[in-house]
């Protein structure tokens, strides 16, 4: 099965919402599916740092919210994963388009595509990477654990995630 | 003020002040992260089941919305339901010291405001005033930013003396009864 479908399939049957995302070409597949699903309730904040804070207004009324964005954003969000979840103790829920790897086409991911895992490190907030198609059933696992732990997680998806 | 509102509240002089005169478990003391006081109240608005009572209004600065501009656009785009937005504009960072800040000199958050789509957008500088806009906000459904333009007094009192998950479980404890149906 097509792995957008799949990760649509785990944030539906994990009740995931809302879905908070600033796009990335890789991810337009999935956004599309999620375009079209009102249960998800798929917000386009204007920055990452921006959803944070949606995501994090969502939880605190009783929600489980993901961010679905691209690396880059990661940066954008740092200060508000410190200062907001970090210090209320408000979990999130991370899909990351992890860019800037062995077959990106644009140099200019490249420089924050290799400190991405080490970012997520320094912010306490243990990763996942799903290195191919095959791996696509694992998120549903990975989502009922962020519902159940009530802890941070990011799964990192490079382009060889989609081939 | 209805008594079922969430409050959340900017970071500095604006929590300490709304703590020292008018604590309440609904009301969430936003300690860092500036500029996210109004994402945080969207993402509650976004998140309340119908039939909740009482509204989210965020109450932050003129340098909390300048850091976050784009979330006047996410506001006018998505007008979630029972968000009652004030900025209080006194066109300066009062808490560090009155750095003056874009809305001293050509900014006008108001007609930002408008042009980002929001239907309900009222500009006041008295007291009276803003008590009868507040008031027609909360009365509403749709979504208001009410921009009062205040000066720059910034009253000395003592900061939050609550923790970040005393602040957090409070407030999700009161939210939760606020969606019980009356």
């Amino acid at each position: 099965m097509n792995v957008n479908r799949v990760i649509h399939e785990a944030l539906t049957e994990s009740g995931i919402c809302p879905c908070v995302s600033v796009p990335c070409r890789q991810l337009a597949p999935l956004l599309s599916l999620l375009e079209r699903d009102p249960g998800r309730n798929l917000i386009y904040p204007a920055r990452e740092e921006e959803g944070l804070g949606i995501c994090a207004g969502a939880y605190l009324a009783g929600l489980f919210p993901v961010m679905i964005i691209q690396n880059s954003g990661l940066g954008n969000l740092v200060n508000a994963y410190c200062s907001l979840n970090q210090f209320f103790g408000i979990p999130v829920f991370f899909i990351i388009s992890h860019r800037g790897g062995a077959i990106e086409p644009i140099d200019a991911q490249k420089p924050m595509g290799a400190i991405t895992p080490r970012l997520l490190d320094i912010l306490n907030i243990p990763s996942t990477e799903l290195t191919g198609p095959d791996q696509a059933e694992e998120v549903y696992g990975h989502l009922n654990r962020y519902r159940q732990s009530r802890r941070s997680h990011a799964l990192l998806l490079p382009a060889e995630f989609w081939r | 003020m209805d008594q079922n509102s969430a409050i959340v509240c900017n970071i500095g002089d604006a929590c300490k002040e709304l703590y020292s005169i008018a604590d309440r478990d609904l009301n969430f003391y936003m300690l860092g992260s500036l500029g996210l006081a109004s994402s945080i109240g969207f993402g509650i608005a976004v998140s309340m089941p119908e039939g909740s009572r009482g509204k989210t209004v965020v109450i932050d600065g003129d340098g909390g919305i300048l850091m976050n501009m784009g979330t006047l656009a996410t506001m006018g785009r998505y007008r979630p339901k029972g968000l009652i937005l004030v900025i209080a504009d006194n066109g300066s960072y009062g808490s560090t010291g009155n750095q003056p800040s874009a809305t001293s000199a050509s900014c006008d958050l108001a007609k930002a405001s408008i042009a980002c789509g929001i239907r309900h957008v009222d500009f006041t500088t008295d007291r009276t005033d803003f008590n009868n806009k507040f008031e027609d906000a909360i009365s509403r459904t749709e979504p208001g930013i009410i921009v009062a333009r205040i000066t720059q007094e910034n009253p000395v009192s003592e900061p939050v003396p609550l923790s970040g998950s005393q602040i957090r479980e409070r407030f999700v404890r009161a939210l939760k009864r606020r969606m019980k149906p009356e």
